[in-house]
């Protein structure tokens, strides 16, 4: 998976739990702070009906209290003549009673006795209205509830201001009126209601929803939360209304329709922030991941053209992060790699490759060693008059020209290339590595480097001519010199027996000692007369390798 | 559809009648054919059951005119038998029960059967004079002083309650009774009763609109009896105070 990838999902992932955090803090939190507004609504909505309500009350108590005391009710009630007290009642009460509207009625009761009541009155209604007027020792409000319709009930006594005595009970009820539902700003929609006998009546309600309120406030709530007809849930708050006889409370519904909306917009909103994050999150994942990737590519690239041998990659490493400071570094590394093949290749250039290659592997000591070597020795003849009259640089080009001919030639055939000295090359074999056919490979090599020059020589404006000496012996091969500038080098009496053979070859012609000679077991010979040599306490026997097609005569 | 019924304090209190020997055995011949020759004369003690006399339940205006004046004393009423023929209400001279001082003057009045009563207004204020009890309705609507309504004739004994509408504090209690022989108290109990023909008699004792109690005596031509009943309702006008005031 690539880094776009990942970050991609990460932030994804990130943005997802994000978002539900802030979909369930936020909802949690609007539904907290509009519950609370909508209880701080529904309160005042409650307390506005209830102070209505014993506004009304109050109103209609004075009017009752003014009858109890008018002379006629007591005249009346205390003469018992229950239709002049009806009428008189319904005189007096008249303004009261069409306030009440529809449905009022009225009695007066003597204890428990109903003693007269309104003409038409029901009589289920009258026999528990009666009920409770006696006990009330003064004026008294209630709700009660008469074959499931509820009624607002005022008792007040009929007194005689004179006797001072209680001559009954003055009852009015009316249904209960409920308060007109009302919208909130936000469009809540609330409605009254009253509670009375165990009973909610009033408001939009399910019967469940009826139920589960009428069962949360039996158990005292003065708040609850129910589901509505339509699967909405409401709020019921409950107001016990004051000095009620029976207990009756007022209640507010209110539906929390512009709650859900209130949610269901910051879900919206929060789905479409959520959106919005999730393609700015791609984005920079894309971004992140193509500056991560890229770089990261671009490496690889590197890592691999490195691998391959090409240090000249240069990575751009812009910028100060890590990815920048690791572009440096490999950059650093491609150098550092760049700086060591170059000297290999100088090394390469300047020492014999099987001598750096033996070097490289740590394989050659200081001490050197003796071994058997071939040693060859190969130089111009008549190279001062040669390039008496040739430019210096003319002389380098023909001299570089001719060495690197015989170069080829030497690696050809396995030697070892040990140094130049101006026009003269000298070639190892079997130093460092001793192999079986040392001694055949330096004189074919001989041979050949005679035939490589003939060739070379054919057609030229300055044919250079070569003389060649090959010896074979012990001598002491090893890293030479000052501690601080080493050579890979040959020392020994063969190395002097080729050198001096090398001089007394006639032109492109090669000479070899008897155990070069020997040991190659190659090549045709002709006996020379024995040498003086340096280092030799006698004549040294010399041969001349014959050439299989004579150069001199090509 | 109403239920009549008595109110339960009115039945425990009304029904309080003490009953003293057996009820009148032989109805006493007819109050009017008594001479002066052969009257006799009833008088003596009852008691009299204190009442309550409500201070001025509200001002009605700056006083000295519209000062509520204390009510008449308490007293009770006395009338010795029954069934005279009624008045005849054209021949016979109207009784005045008085509003003055805001209060019903006098408080208490026995009358006989056709009596016409007038209520002559004497404060600066209207009065509004009306009955609800069952011996006589009637509503004399609101007049003021000069404006004397017409006489109301008593046309059945009974007890009568009266009060103005517009002063709740405004009692008076007028007994009519089919007999000539009746005296209204003073304050002490006291009553005299002239010219009764002789024969034994109910005498009937009113103590309170719930208490009345009834006493046989026998009268002889030209006897002058002098009784003491003030101890006529000791432990039951408790009773019935009690219930009264409840």
């Amino acid at each position: 998976m690539s880094f776009a990838a990942r970050i991609a999902l990460a932030i994804a992932g990130a943005v997802a739990v994000a978002l539900v955090v802030v979909a369930v803090a936020g909802g949690t939190q609007v539904r907290r702070s509009y519950l609370g507004a909508l209880r701080g609504s529904l309160e005042a909505r409650v307390d506005a009906m209830a102070q209505a309500r014993s506004a009304a009350t109050a109103r209609t108590l004075e009017d009752m209290t003014r009858l109890a005391r008018s002379p006629r009710l007591v005249a009346v009630v205390g003469a018992g003549d229950a239709e002049s007290i009806g009428q008189t009642a319904i005189d007096e009460l008249r303004g009261a009673l069409d306030r009440l509207g529809e449905g009022s009625g009225f009695l007066v009761a003597g204890g428990l006795e109903v003693v007269a009541a309104m003409p038409g009155a029901p009589e289920r209604v009258l026999a528990p209205m009666a009920v409770g007027a006696a006990d009330a020792a003064g004026a008294s409000s209630g709700v009660m509830v008469v074959d499931e319709v509820p009624y607002d009930v005022l008792r007040v006594p009929v007194e005689d201001v004179v006797e001072e005595a209680r001559v009954g009970t003055l009852v009015v009820w009316s249904p209960v009126r409920l308060p007109d539902p009302l919208v909130l700003p936000d469009g809540t929609r609330v409605q009254g209601a009253i509670l009375a006998g165990g009973t909610l009546f009033g408001g939009d309600l399910g019967a469940g929803a009826r139920e589960t309120a009428c069962a949360s406030f039996k158990a005292d709530a003065s708040e609850a939360e129910v589901g509505g007809s339509d699967g909405a849930s409401l709020l019921v708050l409950r107001r016990p209304i004051a000095d009620s006889v029976p207990a009756a409370s007022m209640v507010a519904i209110a539906d929390l329709a512009a709650l859900r909306a209130a949610v269901g917009a910051l879900l919206g909103r929060t789905a479409l922030a959520g959106v919005a994050a999730l393609i700015v999150g791609l984005m920079a994942a894309l971004v992140l991941g193509r500056g991560l990737s890229r770089p990261v590519a671009r490496m690889g690239e590197a890592a691999a053209r490195i691998e391959r041998g090409d240090f000249a990659v240069r990575l751009p490493a812009e910028g100060g992060g890590e990815l920048a400071t690791l572009e440096r570094r490999l950059n650093d590394m491609a150098a550092g790699l760049a700086t060591r093949e170059q000297y290999r290749r100088v090394l390469d250039a300047v020492a014999d490759p099987e001598v750096a290659a033996e070097l490289m592997a740590g394989k050659l000591d200081l001490g050197g060693r003796t071994q058997e070597v071939g040693v060859l020795f190969c130089d111009i003849r008549g190279f001062t008059t040669l390039t008496e009259r040739m430019d210096p640089a003319e002389v380098i080009a023909m001299v570089n020209e001719h060495m690197t001919l015989l170069t080829e030639v030497a690696y050809a055939h396995g030697g070892t290339v040990d140094k130049f000295v101006g026009d003269l090359i000298m070639v190892t074999f079997g130093a460092p590595k001793t192999g079986a056919d040392d001694a055949l490979r330096m004189v074919r090599c001989a041979h050949a480097m005679v035939a490589a020059r003939a060739h070379a020589n054919t057609g030229a404006a300055r044919p250079i001519e070569i003389g060649v000496g090959c010896a074979f012996g012990p001598v002491v091969a090893g890293c030479m010199g000052s501690e601080r500038r080493l050579d890979y080098t040959v020392l020994g009496a063969r190395v002097n027996l080729a050198a001096r053979l090398c001089s007394k070859a006639p032109a492109m012609r090669v000479l070899v000692d008897c155990e070069a000679r020997r040991r190659a077991g190659w090549g045709t010979y002709a006996a020379l007369p024995p040498l003086e040599a340096k280092g030799f306490s006698g004549p040294v026997e010399a041969f001349e390798l014959v050439m299989q097609e004579d150069p001199a005569c090509a | 559809m109403i239920h009549v019924m008595r109110l339960a304090a009115c039945v425990v209190g009304a029904s309080v009648v003490l009953l003293s020997g057996a009820v009148a055995q032989e109805p006493a011949p007819a109050p009017a054919t008594a001479t002066k020759a052969t009257a006799a004369r009833l008088s003596g003690r009852v008691p009299v059951l204190s009442r309550k006399t409500p201070a001025a339940i509200k001002d009605y205006g700056p006083p000295p005119a519209f000062k509520v004046e204390p009510p008449e004393a308490p007293a009770s009423a006395v009338w010795v038998g029954s069934g005279a023929p009624a008045l005849d209400p054209a021949k016979t001279e109207p009784i005045r029960i008085e509003q003055r001082g805001f209060q019903f003057r006098p408080a208490l009045a026995v009358v006989q059967v056709g009596t016409p009563i007038v209520f002559p207004n004497q404060d600066s204020l209207y009065h509004s004079v009306f009955s609800y009890s069952p011996t006589k309705r009637f509503d004399l609507g609101r007049f003021r002083k000069g404006e004397e309504p017409d006489p109301v004739v008593m046309d059945k004994p009974g007890a009568v309650q009266l009060f103005c509408e517009v002063h709740e504090h405004m009692r008076a209690n007028l007994l009519v009774v089919d007999t000539p022989w009746h005296a209204v108290t003073d304050g002490d109990g006291r009553f005299s009763i002239d010219g009764i023909a002789p024969g034994t008699h109910v005498v009937r004792v009113w103590l309170s609109p719930k208490q009345t109690v009834e006493r046989t005596v026998e009268l002889k031509a030209g006897q002058s009896l002098e009784v003491d009943w003030s101890d006529l309702v000791p432990a039951a006008g408790k009773d019935a105070g009690k219930d009264a005031a409840k």
